[in-house]
């Protein structure tokens, strides 16, 4: 009878799925890892949770997988020892019924006149041989039970493997631009704008509100936007009077957009870039006063910028140009009395360079308006003039004063 | 955290979405090939076919947690890229 049972192939089948049962147990280890970093903060929000979802299924069905693995590995392993042990019972079984064959062909070839001690010894021959014969069938009837157990529990864990947990779901549409505003919406959640000031953002919201002035509430406008800082020195310490010094400073700064602008809509782009061997600022603040003075030595700065925009609280408009090199030193100073604030500064520079900057809107109640002009051709100086106007206050100033009348 | 809030880190999400793209490249796929000997069998016929539909069954099963695997590394890394142009 031909058996196509192979030891040696259910063993390296075992190892195979073994190796596999390992390979699935890192994926689940780094499943778990991912889903750890999420819960640290990295990710928060409706995307959040859905990503929490999918990993948490996807590390079950791998750690599923792998159970299943083992289990097929154990099965394979555990059927092999029986099936080579039925095998060898069975070769012995084999060999003893041609020794018993063998030993009846020789007895019946043997004449009736035949030694009787020659025939007595045949016939002891054919005895052993039976008892041989009887001996391995037995052996062999154990070995083929045992064969047939593992084999069927190897058939049982083939089964049980197949029965693997559902799939989790893959986390959905990427949270992108009009796509946030829908999930906020399909969540139940606040439809409408929400507050600044740090009512019911995360800190990572602030912190990108503060960078770049937009809201989440308008995430369409937010993806046209764009902003790139860069700055450092090789030292910088603290002057006596409150003043600052850097040595080495650089800075480079790119901003550029069109939509959302704070609570406003609009258009704006910057570009900066500075570098000095030295810089210097320092400043003092009274009630209603403030100076202020600043120096620059040692390298030069070019600068351009335009904005534009309008909202529900008002409108900016504001355009300008620097190009210098060399040093300059200037001050500035600002009153605030009854609601006008006047700015003004002067600024002596060596150098060459060219400078024009004029900014004006009326935001928050407030009418601005600040000039800037500047030349240098070896010696030359720059002015700066501004106003600032707080028409809430000084139209309600009357009322409060009426007010606060005995 | 709450279902109001929504952030992002786009640094780590990347970095997410690289250990899960690792681990779907690392799952293995194929049905096994059992190159040592051929195709296992305990000469059962019964036994034999189960062996090889289970086999079979948990590679497929495989291939489908790899597709989830590398989509969920796709949407981590897109969602950071949002969060990145967005200036978040």
């Amino acid at each position: 009878m031909h058996d196509a049972a192979d030891p040696g192939t259910l063993l390296s089948a075992s190892d195979e799925h073994g190796l596999r049962a390992r390979d699935l147990d890192g994926a689940a280890g780094t499943m778990r890892m991912v889903a750890s970093g999420l819960a640290a903060g990295t990710l928060v929000g409706p995307c959040a949770s859905r990503f929490m979802t999918t990993l948490g299924g996807l590390a079950t069905a791998l750690i599923t997988a792998r159970s299943a693995h083992e289990e097929l590995a154990d099965a394979l392993r555990r059927v092999v020892a029986p099936i080579a042990e039925e095998q060898e019972a069975r070769d012995k079984l084999d060999r003893a019924e041609r020794r018993l064959s063998e030993v009846h062909t020789r007895l019946s070839g043997l004449p009736a006149t035949a030694d009787p001690v020659a025939l007595a010894r045949s016939k002891q021959e054919i005895e052993e041989a039976e008892e041989e014969v009887k001996r391995a069938r037995r052996r062999h009837e154990e070995a083929a039970r045992e064969r047939d157990r593992a084999v069927r529990a190897l058939a049982a864990a083939c089964q049980g493997a197949a029965v693997l947990r559902t799939l989790p779901a893959p986390p959905g549409e990427v949270v992108i631009g009009p796509r946030l505003q829908e999930t906020l919406k399909e969540r139940g959640m606040r439809p409408g704008p929400r507050r600044a000031g740090g009512h019911g953002l995360t800190p990572q919201e602030l912190r990108r509100i503060q960078r770049n002035g937009l809201s989440p509430a308008a995430p369409l406008f937010s993806l046209l936007y764009g902003k790139y800082g860069d700055d450092g020195a090789l030292s910088s310490g603290k002057l006596p009077l409150g003043g600052r010094y850097t040595l080495g400073h650089r800075a480079f700064e790119v901003s550029g957009g069109a939509g959302r602008i704070g609570s406003d809509y609009g258009a704006r782009g910057d570009f900066r870039a500075e570098a000095y061997a030295l810089k210097a600022d320092g400043g003092w603040r009274a009630r209603h006063l403030e100076a202020g003075w600043s120096a620059r030595a040692g390298g030069g700065e070019v600068s351009a910028g335009a904005e534009a925009r309008v909202g529900p609280d008002g409108f900016r408009a504001r355009g300008g140009f620097d190009g210098f090199v060399g040093a300059k030193a200037g001050v500035e100073g600002s009153a605030d009395v009854a609601g006008v604030k006047a700015k003004a500064g002067v600024e002596v520079q060596g150098g060459v360079g060219m400078s024009a900057h004029a900014d004006g809107g009326f935001h928050d109640g407030k009418l601005k308006l600040q000039l800037s002009g500047g030349l240098a051709f070896g010696p030359g100086a720059k002015l700066t003039g501004g106003v600032e106007v707080d028409v809430r206050k000084i139209v309600s100033a009357p009322f409060n004063a009426i007010k606060s009348l005995p | 955290m709450t279902t109001q809030r929504i952030a992002a880190q786009p640094a780590a999400l990347i970095s997410l979405g690289a250990h899960l793209g690792g681990a779907a490249a690392a799952l293995p796929l194929s049905a096994p090939s059992f190159s040592a000997g051929g195709r296992p069998a305990t000469g059962d016929t019964a036994a034999d076919a189960a062996l090889h539909d289970v086999t079979a069954s948990l590679a497929a099963h495989l291939g489908e947690i790899e597709e989830i695997v590398r989509l969920t590394s796709r949407q981590a890394e897109l969602t950071a890229l949002a969060f990145r142009v967005a200036g978040g």
